[in-house]
């Protein structure tokens, strides 16, 4: 099913609401399909293919709202969920946030791999399954999930906005650990998005390092005694952070129920002036990036955080409606960290005491920040130098008090398709 | 969902395939502060294949359920097995079968209008801000889900549905030393069934929200715990998160084969002479297990697996193929799947540490300087069997009495190693069965246990 065919159902989609009772309407309708293969233990063990199809329906009625989504395109199916989506709305209470995009440009966005090269990729895998051991007999790739997915998309409204993209991409992902007799590691993750086949899966993100890392983790131990020192995340633990601080502060919830510890910190310092975070979809080493938003407006890119300042909450038109800050302009999807000046060797060798922290096993952060839990995948660092890698070792902090904190951050970055992320030091940290 | 849907394909499927259609309904409202910023219901269903072909699998599903759909995933299942098959290296090798023969009764789906779920939450939320206008937030959520689902591997046509349905809520308030807000959040009730099989009349519940209120406004006076390990009394709800997060997945036969802590330790003793778990799949210490599976998404008949018996490592779940690396171990009905576009995966299903002897006050009393931990917000296992649990209530307890409410805090430790700690067990079980298990897909779950007393390490600020 071509995007006019698509921006024909949701028109239609459109019709049926209004002439069910909605004042206002919007839709998303959605067609795609992907081809999954999966490797358990290092050895193919399945095929996927699902084909979709998916209608997600919302009407206003005033200002109430009801939505219905369904995955069918069958004019019964339709109607069946327009019916529960006007019962839906009919049934809600009003709230003032309850409005639609008006339009501005309409555009038809397209990218990406559009058609698989499924020997091909097949081929790749099967030559990252052996990079990945390569050198590395103890390491167990515990499941590879790889898929090629390819989807079209139109999301109209009864304001004349109508968006649409279709773009195919190819994904890779394993979890693994080590083992050498009764010693085992930890698991870990990596994986990326890609567009193209022209390069060796192994060469994506930092997986080489985190590879070596995790050989080294058989011989992991303890941390001796309880110290507060400096903790540098990787990559993707600090992504991790940043998005919990994001959720925590800056996103709707937070701010229409004032619970937030940055409500009233817009325009102000809320890290160290070390941190600048954007939100930008469009950077060059992201993967199909987003083009509209959930809303309908085409997606910019922002800054969330530049040189410690908050420049914007992460808020979509119902949260800029309800709190009164200014609409977030994507849907913060594609973290981009500047990098700093000095290399990972150099933070490390200017810490005393401190821990690399690979990844973090924790409890939900309170709304205030406390946190603590598991550092997983994670190396002591003494005297300038890594120490050896640490099990059952436990980091304790605040994620407000956190960014304050950030000492470093590194001129390396690692790009997964997604983001692009530094490795961020940060002091202060427990670890017992 | 009308059997006929696949009766006329179950004497013609190709060896080793399984075909399934299932239909999956949910609703959801959620009032934040009163504004109903959830209020949405969705319906997903299709058809999918799965065809087994020198040592690897076949997938394919579609959104429809037309004969013409069916032979599209059968095909394209097939197909797939032939691609990987060709490529993989991989020899064919027979999978044990111990197939449901029989019949299945399932209720009847019976879809809830949005407008009563949204109306009894309106009435929950009325009463919260009525009575507590000084919390700094208030969350009340409903969610009531089904799946419905046909399957046949060749040996008749299985039908089961499977229905939950919840009211959750959250209160915040500020803390009394000014350092943000502390919240709690508590599941009231429900289970398998029907949205008005459990909430019918809003006032049933008040008593409950009057008592979460008191523990909320404890927290606000809370204490965080002394770092470091410490005899605690562990309470049901994270006994049952202990016996399926930090236990059960490490006994799941796709992550023994990966390595996990309780690879090559059946017949060992992993734990106390006192901890006896089991993954129950529809009956549980005589009466109808929490969520209830018959037949798995292979077609296998459900059965028990006993993983700890009296301390001793007793048995893995496994799916058909998992269970070939395991000479002689039995399928069980493990291997489940999500959606109608999943394949099935070795999941669990009632995951339960048996009761004891012990009741709770002895056990409180038996400790002199410790806590006692009731709920947790979310945890985390590795398959080394190490765990993480958030704890988002507790107490202190001193000189074998309850002291201060707890801030939130987290505790950890290895599961094989704590349970041998294990010297008290309650002799109460209460169920968990609200939330989802995530490996790969979502999958409903139950967990359980009664309260058990041993040595963990638990965090402090």
């Amino acid at each position: 099913m071509d995007i006019n065919e698509l921006k024909k159902i949701a028109a239609d989609c459109l019709d049926r609401l209004v002439a069910a009772g909605a004042d206002e309407a919007k839709c998303l309708v959605c067609s795609g399909y992907s081809h999954e293969l999966n490797a358990e233990n290092n050895e193919w063990s399945l095929m996927r293919t699902c084909f979709r199809e998916a209608v997600t329906l919302t009407a206003h009625i005033g200002k109430k709202r009801g939505t219905a989504s369904l995955n069918s395109f069958d004019p019964e199916a339709i109607e069946e969920g327009v019916r529960e989506c006007i019962e839906a709305a009919g049934n809600a209470d009003g709230d003032e946030g309850n409005v639609l995009a008006e339009k501005t440009e309409n555009r038809d966005f397209s990218g990406g791999a559009k058609e698989p090269d499924m020997d091909r990729f097949f081929d790749r895998l099967r030559e990252y399954i052996d990079d990945v051991r390569k050198g590395r007999e103890q390491l167990n790739i515990e499941s590879l999930t790889a898929e090629y997915s390819f989807s079209r998309g139109v999301l109209a409204n009864t304001k004349g906005v109508c968006q649409s993209e279709e773009n195919g991409e190819y994904s890779f992902g394993i979890m693994y650990s080590a083992h050498d007799g009764d010693r085992t590691t930890s698991f870990n993750s990596v994986g990326a998005r890609t567009d193209t086949l022209d390069r060796p899966f192994i060469e994506y993100a930092d997986q080489k390092r985190m590879l070596d890392a995790c050989i080294e983790e058989l011989d992991a131990r303890p941390v001796e005694e309880k110290f507060v020192g400096t903790a540098v995340f990787m990559p993707s633990c600090a992504e991790e952070f940043i998005d919990t601080a994001a959720g925590l502060f800056a996103s709707t919830g937070c701010l229409v129920d004032k619970t937030s510890v940055w409500l009233e910190k817009l325009g102000e310092k809320v890290a160290s002036d070390a941190l600048t975070v954007a939100f930008d979809p469009f950077d060059s080493r992201v993967v199909c990036g987003e083009r509209f938003t959930d809303d309908g407006y085409l997606s910019e890119p922002f800054s969330f955080i530049e040189n410690g300042v908050l420049k914007q909450f992460l808020v979509g038109l119902y949260g800029a409606e309800k709190t009164g800050f200014g609409r977030a302009p994507n849907s913060s999807g594609s973290m981009i960290i500047t990098p700093g000046e000095k290399s990972l060797d150099e933070i490390v060798a200017g810490i005393d005491k401190g821990i690399l922290v690979g990844r973090f096993s924790g409890g939900a952060p309170a709304q205030n920040g406390d946190f603590s839990g598991v550092a997983k995948n994670s190396f002591l660092i003494s005297g300038g130098r890594l120490a050896g890698a640490v099990t059952e070792t436990m980091i304790s902090g605040n994620i407000a008090e956190m960014l304050m904190n950030i000492t470093d951050i590194s001129r390396e970055t690692v790009c997964d398709g997604g983001s692009v992320i530094p490795y961020v030091a940060v002091s202060g940290i427990t670890v017992s | 969902m009308d059997i006929s849907l696949l009766d006329k394909y179950d004497a013609s499927l190709p060896d080793e395939t399984v075909l399934r259609v299932q239909k999956s309904y949910s609703r959801r409202v959620v009032l934040l502060c009163g504004d109903p910023v959830g209020n949405s219901s969705s319906v997903a269903g299709g058809v999918c294949a799965r065809t087994y072909r020198k040592g690897v699998y076949g997938f394919a599903s579609l959104p429809e359920y037309t004969d013409a759909a069916i032979g599209t995933v059968l095909a394209r299942a097939s197909e797939n097995a032939a691609f990987l098959g060709s490529r993989a290296g991989k020899k064919d090798a027979p999978l044990p079968a111990d197939f449901f023969r029989g019949s299945l009764s399932p209720r009847p789906f019976v879809p809830v209008p949005q407008g009563t779920i949204m109306d009894f939450a309106r009435a929950i939320d009325g009463y919260i801000a009525e009575k507590y206008p000084s919390l700094a937030s208030r969350t009340v959520a409903c969610r009531s889900d089904c799946r419905d689902k046909l399957l046949t591997v060749g040996a008749g046509v299985c039908h089961q549905t499977m229905p939950r349905s919840y009211l959750i809520i959250s209160l915040s308030a500020q803390a009394a030393d000014g350092s943000g807000t502390v919240d709690v959040f508590e599941v009231l009730g429900g289970g398998e069934g029907y949205f008005t099989d459990y909430y019918t009349e809003p006032s049933d519940w008040f008593g409950r929200i009057d008592a979460i209120y008191e523990e909320l406004m404890k927290k606000a006076e809370g204490v965080f715990p002394d770092a470091g390990m410490c005899d605690c009394v562990i309470d049901s709800e994270l006994a049952g998160m202990l016996a399926h997060e930090a236990v059960g997945h490490t006994t799941e036969a796709d992550l023994v084969l990966a390595g996990s802590v309780a690879a090559g330790r059946l017949g060992q003793q992993v734990a106390s002479e006192k901890i006896s778990l089991t993954d129950f799949a529809y009956e549980a210490f005589g009466e109808k297990a929490p969520l209830p599976v018959y037949v798995d998404d292979e077609g296998t008949a459900a059965s028990d697996v006993p993983i700890i018996t009296n301390g001793i490592l007793t048995g893995y779940m496994t799916s058909r193929e998992t269970s070939t690396h395991f000479d002689g171990m039995p399928v069980r009905g493990n291997a489940r799947a999500f959606a109608y576009s999943d394949e099935p995966l070795v999941r669990m299903r009632n995951t339960c540490i048996h009761p004891g002897t012990d009741k709770l006050e002895d056990m409180i009393a038996s400790i002199d300087k410790g806590y006692y931990l009731l709920d947790s917000g979310n945890g985390q296992a590795d398959t080394t069997g190490e765990f993480m649990f958030g704890i988002t209530r507790g107490y202190e307890i001193v000189g074998g009495k309850l002291g201060r409410a707890l801030r939130d805090t987290t505790i950890s430790g290895v599961a094989f190693d704590m349970l041998k700690t294990v010297d008290m067990v309650g002799d109460t079980v209460a169920w968990s069965s609200s939330g989802y298990c995530g490996k790969k897909q979502p999958m409903p779950v139950s967990m359980g246990g009664p309260a058990i007393k041993g040595r963990v390490n638990i965090g402090g600020r």
